[in-house]
């Protein structure tokens, strides 16, 4: 086919256009495919634990509050009717210790016996379980770790380390293709003995039922089983439930900034992709008009367009693929480290899906790109088409863009506005403020003309005619200046508005650190889990070791558990409904579940208490908390609706009881989903045992020196981790400086793919220009003239895009800021930052300069002579 | 029966105050196997009547009337496709497709109309032996001389085996030499092959060549001359043509 051909030609004929669109639609695809690929990850981490561990099981059995109790309730529900099996369980979080590594792991103390009922997979090597210190790991995990069957591995306990064997790997079957997430199966009389107090080892944490029949049999042998359990602890029967919410709000905030890093890219994309599409046909006016001429239909030009530019698509979407498995696996890694978690890998969420979207996203921005080019084709009359001189845009455009751009402007305000205020999702202001970009883009065909002549007046008094020829020729072609000043616009409102919303998230977090972070060193075995909030227990000694440390000014200690909220209707809180906090919620509902992380804590700081307050009175919290109130994170209250002086429905091991809120905090671990509680209340309510974590003060900072080294002798003995605050602050500073950069590498990045449109456009400029520069150096316009009137049209167009769009970035972030309510349940407070805007209009203006110095080049290279000829 | 005809031809420019009528009514025919030429001065008309005669353009009013058919009640695409099998273009400034080779660019037509790749390029081959750049063939438009350009350019209309050629200045953008090259085949088509031609001209070197010459002023045939009278005979086929 001869058109094919020809659009090949073109193509490699300019091959810098060609690229810069194959470029556009693989930064789009990319950004579509990591971003899924990415939020799969993050997902399929904290869900497959809990769906692994469901199993076969319709039932599970717990007490209360998450503490453990006797093993007699086995009997009594293994020979209720209806249950076909029931298996114990004791789960334990620990730390695996290989070499010099430690590794996050989750114990499940198992009968084997029974576990086989409840749960469905075979033992691919080794053997099952047996009696003794042996273990049992799952084979994908096993082959991570590099652990094989035989050997011995230690596991922290109780009892400090301590050595085991491993006899076997196991895999899951049929159903349960989900793999296992860090664990490994011991004999339950071992975890009893190993993660028990002694005394109080015959417990269980967990019964896992089978029963036969549907949904109502499984109802009845519910009520049937609930009918014999004991009352003391309450327990709870209940259908199994997967997912936890704990790792889903810690990781939003990284999840909604890498979507609007990646959207903006997608817009970005799309407008360099409609503009070098357009220009594509604007070059090639005189070919398709004499092809015109010579009998190709509108309808084969159109044909060759949409093909050339769904080869451009199919290329760009093929690499984009791999360029977004690339991406995604980059960021896995980030937040792996930065988070100090482990996700699921790449390779384990990989399903077509992100294939598709990004063929989706690829050949869609393709097509949508080539619809307006496409359009113009079919309008190319051979007569016109054959003019030596170049029409300017079709006038009629303007005023379809300017309607265009005043629907998307409401749309996208609406969106915003929507998801503020509740009516309407999270990532919907997110969708908005991109139409509401998009809007302000294509309003820009009919303002460019009144901007570019404003800036243009500030070059006159000093080249007037550079300024001159500048403009006009800006102005000749009013569709394609605007996207090229709108791709900058857009470059500097997401860029400004993200770089001015991480710095503002950033002080956030050290101010958070420096008020809820209080202490000189801290003692623990692991970092909490943040998918489960729980921690591997201290040794039961320590306590009164450390408080024979000398110069030590407060001890705190500090337990984390798993806490249950039931999330009632206001109408049922007791204490009625406070206007404008529950008002809302349904009578009849039935109450929700919401998972939280309890900090326990002795509050031993004489000198202040470690929140952020939003709420609340800091003056007397403290005889509050000993009174038995709570401090619930940010998050929680909102998502709860729940404020001070109300109650949340807490599960103890007592039942349900009302507790009161005495303040809200600013909460950054655990996604925000904390309750701040005293220990003593939290032993009495929840029966937490032991410590997870210990925080000291020196009396003096002369004494810092003598303190760490009695800690660190404490420390070694019993093989546990000790961290200064400088250390924490350093660690903290890792885990926000890892996400930072990645954000400001795209910021980068839209910056720099903005100045290949600058480029795109001057070239293209320059090429229209060629037999008027030719007839201007004729007439005695030295090169430097030309040079300048070319650098004076890339500081047109950086003009009038740049500071709108750094101002726009400006409002932007407030409007992020505000958006943070969401994830944090407060806004992050909004700073202007001068030196950041400063800096970037500077460090833009010089990008769209560099990007001007090849198509001037290429201005002042024209030979005259030939200029004369060009057609 | 003309080849091509046009009945009170009209055609106007802009709108109100601003409009030009560049035609006011022209009755032209054009007789099989003749070599027309038109002429005038600039501003006369004669590139408007040509590009109504090969149907680019319509009339504001008249009729167009090639092998009998109303170009100017045809919709574009049946315009675009009549253009493609019965009408072949030259252009003074040549307009080949910089990116396409010699052979490429008198194949396009063909292949527009879906004649395979190798039956297109074997005819434009053809072709290009007749205007002799057979040699040629492979080169790009930027590495051959205005006159074998515009040589190209001839074979690609003819490739189409056209009721009739238009030409819109075929020698005003080259050298005497090359003009007289290119004149001459154009001439020798119609002698030996008896293409029907129609060709714009300010040249009245060029016009003396031709049949008949047609005076345009003022958008109104002013008067016609006849060099000589054309003797009937049978078309030659486009085997016989590229024997």
């Amino acid at each position: 086919m001869s058109l094919r051909r020809y659009t090949t030609r073109a193509m490699l004929q300019r091959p810098g256009r060609t690229i810069l669109t194959l470029l556009s639609i693989v930064i789009g695809v990319a950004a579509a495919v990591a971003i899924d690929l990415g939020t799969a990850t993050t997902r399929e981490s904290y869900q497959k634990m809990f769906a692994t561990v469901t199993g076969k099981a319709t039932l599970e059995i717990t007490a209360a509050g998450g503490v453990a109790f006797d093993e007699q309730v086995l009997d009594t529900v293994a020979k209720t009717e209806g249950v076909v099996a029931a298996a114990p369980v004791v789960e334990k979080p620990t730390s695996l210790i290989l070499g010099e590594k430690q590794v996050r792991l989750q114990i499940m103390g198992i009968k084997p016996e029974l576990d086989g009922g409840v749960r469905d997979y075979e033992i691919v090597a080794g053997r099952q379980l047996q009696k003794g210190d042996e273990l049992v790991f799952d084979e994908e995990f096993a082959k991570l770790l590099g652990v094989q069957v035989g050997d011995e591995v230690e596991i922290r306990t109780n009892k400090l380390k301590k050595p085991f064997v491993v006899v076997g790997l196991q895999k899951p079957r049929g159903a349960e293709v989900l793999r296992q997430a860090s664990m490994a199966f011991m004999p339950i009389e071992r975890a009893q003995y190993y993660f028990y107090p002694r005394g109080k080892t015959k417990r269980f944490d967990k019964i896992q039922v089978v029963t036969g029949g549907e949904d109502a049999q499984i109802e009845n042998v519910r009520a049937a089983i609930a009918a014999q359990m004991p009352s003391d602890p309450v327990m709870s029967v209940y259908r199994p439930t997967g997912g936890s919410s704990l790792m889903e709000h810690t990781l939003k905030s990284s999840e909604i900034g890498l979507s609007l890093a990646s959207l903006f890219s997608l817009l970005l994309a799309a407008f360099i992709i409609l503009n070098t599409l357009l220009m594509n046909v604007g070059e090639r006016r005189r070919h398709l008009a004499i092809m015109r001429a010579i009998g190709a239909t509108r309808w084969q030009l159109v044909r060759a367009l949409v093909g050339e530019s769904l080869l451009l698509g199919t290329v760009g979407t093929v690499l984009g693929i791999g360029v977004g498995l690339g991406a995604a696996w980059v960021s896995n890694r980030v937040l792996m480290r930065s988070l100090d978690v482990t996700l699921a890998s790449v390779g384990e969420v990989l399903t077509p899906k992100p294939f598709l979207l990004g063929a989706f996203f690829g050949l869609t921005m393709s097509l949508l790109g080539v619809l307006i080019p496409a359009i113009r084709i079919g309008r190319v009359s051979p007569l016109e088409g054959m003019s030596r001189v170049a029409p300017g845009d079709l006038r009629n455009w303007s005023w379809s863009f300017f309607g265009l751009g005043v629907f998307l402007l409401i749309a996208g305000a609406a969106l915003i506005l929507g998801g503020m205020y509740g009516y309407l999702t999270v990532t919907a202001p997110m969708y908005g403020g991109l139409l509401f970009l998009a809007g302000i883009v294509a309003l820009e065909t009919v303002l460019l003309k009144p901007q570019a002549t404003l800036v243009a007046a500030l070059f006159r008094p000093f080249r007037p005619v550079e300024a001159g020829l500048a403009l006009k020729q800006i102005l000749r072609h009013n569709t394609r200046s605007a996207l090229t000043v709108g791709v900058l616009f857009i470059a500097g409102a997401a860029g400004v508005g993200m770089a001015n919303s991480i710095m503002d998230n950033v002080t956030d977090v050290h101010e958070w650190m420096e008020s809820a972070v209080v202490g000189d060193f801290f003692v623990r075995a692991m970092m909490p889990d943040m998918a489960t909030g729980t921690a591997p227990d201290l040794p039961d000694s320590m306590r009164d070791e450390l408080l024979k440390v000398d110069h030590v000014y407060w001890l705190d200690g500090v337990a984390y558990i798993e806490a249950k909220i039931l999330d009632r209707p206001a109408a049922a809180n007791p204490n009625g409904p406070t206007p404008g906090k529950s008002a809302d919620a349904d009578p009849q509902a039935e109450p929700a579940e919401i998972k939280a992380i309890c900090i326990a804590r002795e509050f031993a700081d004489p000198d202040g208490l470690p929140f952020d307050l939003i709420e609340g009175n800091a003056f007397d919290l403290r005889n509050r908390l000993a009174a038995g109130e709570v401090v619930l994170g940010s998050v929680l209250a909102q998502r709860l609706k729940r404020g001070v002086g109300e109650t949340i429905d807490l599960e103890t091991k007592n039942g349900v009881q009302p507790v009161k809120i005495a303040a809200v905090t600013n909460e950054y671990m655990v996604g925000g989903m904390a309750i701040h509680m005293h220990r003593d209340w939290a032993i009495k309510r929840l029966g937490i045992e032991g410590y997870d974590a210990f925080i000291l003060r020196a009396d003096e900072p002369a004494n810092l020196a003598a303190v760490k080294l009695q800690l660190e002798a404490i420390c070694q003995r019993h093989d546990v981790i000790l961290k200064s605050y400088a250390e924490i602050s350093r660690n903290v500073g890792r885990i926000v400086g890892g996400i930072e950069w990645s954000l400001w590498l795209l910021v980068y990045l839209a910056f720099v793919v903005a100045a290949f449109g600058v480029v795109n456009t001057l070239t293209m400029n320059v090429l229209e220009q060629t037999r008027e520069l030719g007839l201007l150096r004729i007439v005695a316009m030295t090169k430097s003239q030309v040079r300048r009137t070319i650098v004076t049209q890339a500081l047109i167009i950086g003009g009038v895009g740049l500071p709108p769009g750094i101002a726009m970035g400006v409002l932007n972030a407030y409007v992020m800021n505000l958006g943070m309510m969401t994830a944090f349940a407060h806004p992050i407070e909004f700073h202007i930052q001068p030196l950041l805007l400063a800096l970037t209009l500077v460090g833009s203006l010089l990008i769209v300069l560099v990007a001007a110095i090849i198509p001037a080049y290429r201005a002042t290279r024209i030979d005259v002579v030939e200029a004369l000829h060009y057609e | 029966m003309f080849v091509l005809e046009t009945r009170q031809l009209r055609k106007s420019f802009g709108e109100g105050d601003a409009q030009v009528e560049a035609l006011r009514g022209v009755d032209v025919g054009v007789n099989k196997g003749e070599m027309l030429a038109i002429m005038g001065r600039s501003g006369s008309g004669k590139s408007t009547l040509l590009t109504l005669l090969g149907g680019v353009d319509v009339p504001t009013s008249g009729q167009v009337l090639l092998e009998g058919i109303d170009l100017a009640t045809m919709t574009d695409d049946a315009r675009t496709l009549m253009r493609r099998r019965r009408i072949g273009f030259v252009f003074q400034s040549f307009n080949l497709l910089p990116i396409l080779t010699a052979e490429e660019n008198v194949a396009l037509p063909l292949e527009l109309d879906g004649v395979s790749a190798s039956a297109a390029k074997d005819r434009a081959g053809k072709m290009l032996e007749l205007v002799g750049l057979e040699k040629r063939r492979n080169h790009l438009p930027g590495k051959l001389s205005g006159g074998e350009q515009q040589r190209v350019a001839i074979a690609r209309a003819l490739v189409i085996e056209p009721a009739i050629v238009l030409a819109d200045e075929p020698t005003g953008n080259l050298d005497t030499a090359n003009g007289k090259r290119v004149i001459a085949v154009l001439r020798e088509l119609v002698d030996q092959h008896g293409q029907t031609l129609v060709l714009v001209t300010h040249d009245p070197g060029v016009a003396a060549i031709a049949d008949r010459v047609i005076y345009l002023a003022d958008g109104l045939v002013d008067r016609e001359e006849t060099n000589r009278v054309i003797p009937v005979r049978p078309r030659r086929v486009a085997s016989e043509r590229s024997a």
